[in-house]
């Protein structure tokens, strides 16, 4: 039963880490970044290549800043011509998901791994569990919290509600709103950076591997809604379900039972909402 | 607004153009590097006396995944088969002739796959086809084949089953796993077995075998599982393993997916607790995995280490030709075999005519295949050949627990 449902966490805290980047980018400027797949695939090889390097940790803190770079430089050179054409940006970052992973496809065709900082199992009322998993799960409560803290109580969350709640008015009363698309785009993708480095030991690191987490961070933005907090009871939801269905069935139920629920989830979000 | 759109648009068509390119360029190395080697096939043909050319050129064409999902697979094979038109070329051909070998790439799709094999049987006119692809792609050109009625070698581990007169298989079938399950069972000491894999074809044809087989031997299988493509997070089905008291696990993964499954087996501890049988971990990929691969046992027709004196030759010529290159896989090593038989079926048969070469295939023996002596049979068009149990090391080398020669394929076609 521990195991189960710290197996169930775990696939919450993956949605999390997969949804948070999606979330600030999708919340803040209403760009659905389709390109966030293979962000998190190149804050994977950043990891791996930094290996070599550095320890592990340190590769993880420059996949983030290196992959936050990047998306800073792709919002001014790309997104910044697509503001509310919600449909185009869709186009475009689809685009250039394709363009990255041909690229890095063109340089590692092959399937690569990287060792977790640590492997072995910790014991938890007398059950073997995953050390690493335990600190993803750790990470993405953190995360949360972060999130929570500085949407709630900090400057830059209330320009961050401001920009959200309506764009226009915030221009008006003289935040740089330009500026704050920028930055949350940059988070966006170094949040990914730092989930795709941070995923990388439990996955097979390949061009191809984003592809893995885009369906389950998509869903749970979705079902976050405009609030960045909303993340947090979207990826319960949606992790809770399939951890159950995974136990109770097997894999295939639980990845049907997971987008039935979040058909559910958003139909009744919607006559709630009015619409 | 129109040059909005043009922009999103345009960064669309920039990264289709590369995934275009990626593929175009694939191709071009091919005929490129084909040609380069073989300059004066067409001349030296054509000049020849009437008298002295009995028969066309042998000329070979060979589908594989150089791009797409299944890229790792094709490049090696792609090398391997170059490695062997040299060798045969070098030997003096065939017939007398040149053997001629043209690429094509099936994408990992069987849409490409069927356009690849249309272009090899009409613009290029191959007499004889090789195939390492997957089961979908094979079935997307199978009839093409059929309908051109010349031979046609695959040379995939696969589930087995598929028959025409023109077919022949080199590669491993569910049936040949017998003495390689009874030998986990006997051997390793593996009694209360888990089946983990993919949601598909293959799997579900291996597992009932696998069980069989397994429970002969004196052990038993607690539990199966079969997940979908993508799935990285292993841990409620390792927790089933667990409560079922499995002491080993029969993993029938593929791809990357596999590779995410033993971090898992290893980062929850049940590495400790359960053996590991992979019957998709080849060399190759056992070498990616590194330390992570050790302990954890191997089935196949074909591994690097196997001790003759035919592979250490083999090995040593590839390494000689690609020096950055892996060693030989279980894959790469039978569409080696597949060339070289459809070369000694034409040398035998002394000629390139389908029917001649399709009779000389079958019952045709390469004693010196580099994983040992093989047979097509001629009844089943399926290779008798040997099996061996592998264990990986902390370096992600195979070496052999136990070699069972002359495997037979079992009950696949009758001819």
């Amino acid at each position: 039963m521990t195991i189960t449902i710290l197996n169930s966490f775990f696939g919450v805290a993956v949605l999390i880490l997969s949804a948070a980047g999606l979330v600030v980018v999708f919340g803040l400027m209403k760009v659905v970044n389709f390109a966030h797949g293979e962000a998190m695939m190149l804050g994977a090889y950043v990891a791996l290549i930094a290996r070599d390097w550095m320890p592990f940790w340190l590769g993880i803190v420059v996949a983030g800043i290196g992959i936050g770079v990047l998306g800073v430089v792709i919002e001014r050179l790309l997104i910044r011509r697509l503001y509310r054409r919600i449909l185009d940006t869709i186009l475009a970052t689809w685009g250039l998901g394709l363009l990255i992973r041909e690229l890095i496809g063109a340089f590692d065709p092959g399937y690569s791994s990287l060792d977790a900082p640590f492997d072995a199992p910790v014991s938890i009322l007398g059950s073997d569990f995953s050390a690493y998993r335990l600190f993803i799960i750790a990470f993405a409560a953190v995360l949360l919290t972060a999130m929570w803290v500085i949407e709630r109580f900090t400057s830059l969350g209330k320009t961050v509600r401001a920009v959200i709640s309506d764009p226009d008015l915030a221009r008006g009363i003289g935040i740089n709103v330009d500026r704050v698309y920028a930055l949350s785009f940059g988070t966006g993708w170094l949040l990914a950076g730092v989930a795709g480095a941070l995923l990388a030991p439990m996955v097979t690191i390949a061009p191809t591997m984003g592809g893995n987490f885009l369906v389950g961070g998509f869903l749970t933005t979705i079902l976050a809604g405009p609030t960045l907090l909303g993340i947090g009871p979207a990826a319960g939801l949606l992790g809770g379900t399939g951890g159950i269905f995974a136990t109770i069935a097997d894999a295939t139920t639980a990845s049907i039972a997971v987008l039935v629920v979040a058909m559910i989830a958003m139909k009744i979000k919607d006559s709630r909402s009015g619409r | 607004m129109l040059k909005r759109n043009t922009f999103a648009v345009a960064t669309v068509a920039a990264g289709m153009l590369l995934a275009a390119c990626s593929s175009g360029s694939t191709s071009g190395t091919e005929s490129a590097s084909t040609a380069a080697s073989q300059p004066e096939t067409a001349t030296s043909a054509s000049m020849a006396p009437a008298s002295m050319a009995p028969s066309a050129p042998l000329k070979v064409g060979v589908v594989t995944s150089l791009t797409g999902p299944a890229a790792i697979y094709g490049p090696p094979v792609q090398a391997t088969v170059e490695l062997a038109m040299k060798q045969i070329n070098d030997l003096g051909g065939v017939n007398g002739q040149p053997i001629e070998i043209i690429i094509a790439d099936d994408g990992s799709n069987p849409t490409t796959g069927a356009k690849a094999v249309s272009k090899l049987l009409e613009q290029d006119g191959v007499n004889a086809l090789v195939a390492m692809t997957d089961s979908a792609t094979r079935e997307g050109f199978i009839s093409q084949v059929e309908e051109s009625g010349i031979p046609f070698v695959y040379t995939t581990l696969y589930e087995g089953g598929a028959c025409l007169p023109n077919m022949f298989v080199i590669g491993e079938v569910p049936a040949q796993y017998d003495p390689i399950y009874k030998s986990f069972v006997t051997d390793v000491g593996a009694k209360k077995v888990f089946f983990i894999g993919h949601d598909y074809v293959w799997p579900q044809t291996v597992f009932p075998l696998a069980q069989k087989s397994i429970e002969s031997a004196g052990g038993k299988v607690v539990g199966q599982e079969l997940v979908p493509f993508g799935t990285s997070d292993f841990g409620a089905i390792l927790k089933k393993a667990q409560d079922a008291g499995a002491d080993s696990i029969v993993t029938g993964l593929v791809g990357g997916d596999f590779g995410a499954f033993v971090k898992n087996w290893r980062q929850s501890g049940m590495d400790k607790s359960t053996k590991q049988l992979s019957l998709t971990m080849t060399d190759d990929y056992a070498q990616a995995l590194g330390a992570a691969a050790a302990g954890i046992y191997g089935g196949f027709g074909y591994f690097a280490g196997v001790d003759t004196p035919a592979n250490k030759a083999m090995i040593a010529a590839y390494k000689a030709a690609n020096p950055d290159a892996f060693s030989q896989n279980t894959l790469t090593e039978a569409t080696y075999d597949g060339i070289q038989a459809l070369a000694k079926a034409a040398n035998a048969a002394g000629t390139t005519e389908a029917s001649a070469l399709i009779k000389a295939l079958a019952g045709i023996q390469l004693p010196d295949s580099p994983r040992g002596a093989l047979t097509i049979d001629a009844k089943t068009h399926h290779a008798t050949a040997t099996m061996h149990l592998l264990v990986a090391d902390e370096t992600g080398t195979y070496s052999l627990v136990k070699a069972f020669p002359d495997v037979s394929p079992g009950e696949q076609c009758s001819f």
